[in-house]
């Protein structure tokens, strides 16, 4: 049997705190870092592939069972509806919406798909002081109804326009959004209604991860057919739901001045401010005035005693 | 008593299986020759009804180029649709004619994530599945020879899928409109 001598104890003791250090080192920079939930899952939307079928709206209006819509599910007006000077967008009554582009030089419309696009850093998440949004380690972007107090900033926070309000409920008013099927589908890994029900498989579900990587084979197989960039990979630090487009994605209404940075990164400086602003500034003005005026105080007191 | 039983199931079942598999045979010898005439596509019909796909007029359309729809060949040089023949070339997956004999029918439910899960690869796992391979395949050609490519062109469309769609009767009421957008 080894014995132990006072040195072996000392060195094993030495190594034990630099790797301890060393540990606690890691996870603080990973804290710092954070990346994301590994095993989110998204949808990969190709562009290339909608036909334009608002199948999608109907199986989003089943599943999550919505009022009826204004027109039948298939009825192709709508893709000429101006709203506002807008094409549509998700409303409390239609979560997903297809939108038609013509766009020169192709002789076929572009359809694209708006819903939620599950942030990986959700404006709408990091705005909500009652904290009603959740970001699930699935990768959807939920939302808590009991607790919104309806302040809508989650409506102004995101940079793609997609919570909507319930204005035509008087009593209860509260915020509606896609929130990627968690309750009956993705919970269970399932793929969301509107990925099941497209018949040309232009929704693609699946692990974010893998998205990324057939996004850039798909890319990389069909010269010539795909803009080389998967809108939604850098953009705002990412999302769950994926884009490729046949034709730039400015052309079919996407914000490619996003940047690459989430929403929250423009606040985080001041946000940080806010509390010390709130807490130590009152009590040492105070002090500061206190102390300024000490000397008058005294000076008063001191005449009102002679 | 019990010989009686063992002969009396063996007369039953012999002539039965016996029938199977010569109809087997006979399908799959004609498949070779020139393909089934008419091909139903009702594995998942719910909203839409199954569809009777002409394979017979299909193949004058293609003008006997098997290969412009089954990417590997049977027969006539491939035209290139399709990644199969990239690594599968030289082997017996390319025997396959029938597209569910590789486009699943449902790769989201359990049997197919566990094939998915035995095919592995990446472009194993970004295959369409059936639906997906034929609306994408026969729309894109429609649209080019002007072939029907509205939905109800291939498979009009069931009760169920009219309530889905709220069309026909079952079709949203001007009144209810009365909300209006926002």
């Amino acid at each position: 049997m080894k014995k132990m001598n006072r040195r072996s104890l000392l060195k094993g003791g030495l190594a034990g705190g630099v790797i301890g250090a060393l540990g606690l080192g890691k996870k603080a920079e990973a804290a710092g870092t954070f990346e994301g939930y590994p095993d989110r899952m998204g949808v990969l939307v190709d562009l290339t592939r909608c036909i334009g079928c608002r199948s999608c709206e109907a199986a989003c209006n089943k599943e999550q069972k919505l009022p009826a819509p204004d027109k039948p599910f298939d009825d192709f007006s709508v893709f000429d509806e101006i709203h506002l000077g807008q094409k549509r967008r998700p409303t409390e009554k239609a979560y997903t919406i297809v939108n038609r582009y013509d766009v020169e030089g192709q002789d076929k419309p572009v359809y694209r798909k708006i819903q939620c696009n599950h942030c990986n850093e959700p404006a709408c998440l990091s705005s909500c002081f009652v904290n009603a949004y959740t970001k699930t380690p699935e990768g959807a972007v939920m939302y808590d109804p009991k607790v919104c107090v309806g302040c809508r900033t989650c409506m102004i926070a995101c940079p793609f326009y997609v919570p909507a309000y319930s204005y035509s409920s008087v009593l209860n008013p509260v915020v509606k959004k896609c929130i990627m099927c968690y309750d009956t589908r993705l919970k269970f890994g399932r793929r969301p209604a509107c990925a099941e029900a497209c018949p040309r498989e232009t929704l693609t579900f699946g692990k974010r991860e893998d998205l990324i990587y057939y996004a850039r084979q798909r890319i990389k197989l069909n010269p010539g057919k795909y803009v080389n960039h998967i809108y939604g990979e850098k953009e705002v630090g990412g999302t769950s739901w994926l884009y490729l487009s046949g034709v730039p994605f400015e052309e079919v209404g996407f914000d490619t001045h996003l940047g690459n940075q989430p929403i929250l990164n423009y606040v985080k400086e001041f946000l940080t401010i806010v509390p010390m602003v709130l807490t130590i500034w009152p009590a040492l003005f105070a002090g500061f005035h206190l102390l300024a005026t000490r000397k008058e105080n005294k000076n008063k007191e001191s005449e009102s005693q002679k | 008593m019990l010989k009686i039983k063992k002969i009396l199931m063996l007369m039953v079942l012999v002539p039965i299986a016996a029938f199977f598999f010569a109809g087997n045979c006979f399908a799959q010898e004609e498949e070779i020759a020139a393909g089934p005439a008419t091909i139903i596509l009702d594995s998942i019909a719910e909203y839409y009804e199954p569809v009777n796909f002409d394979h017979a007029s299909h193949i004058e359309f293609a003008e006997n180029d098997c290969a412009k729809c089954h990417h590997h060949t049977i027969g006539t040089p491939s035209t290139g649709t399709g990644n199969c023949n990239l690594c599968h070339k030289y082997e017996a997956s390319t025997k396959i004619v029938a597209c569910r004999g590789c486009h699943l029918s449902d790769p989201y439910s359990e049997e197919g994530k566990k094939i998915r899960k035995e095919r592995g690869e990446v472009y194993h796992k970004d295959k369409p599945s059936l639906k997906g391979a034929y609306h994408q395949f026969c729309i894109s050609c429609h649209e080019e020879v002007d072939g029907p490519y509205t939905c109800d062109g291939c498979h009009p469309r069931t009760e169920k899928g009219d309530k889905f769609f709220y069309s026909g009767q079952y079709a949203p009421k001007p009144s209810d409109n009365a909300g209006g957008h926002h």
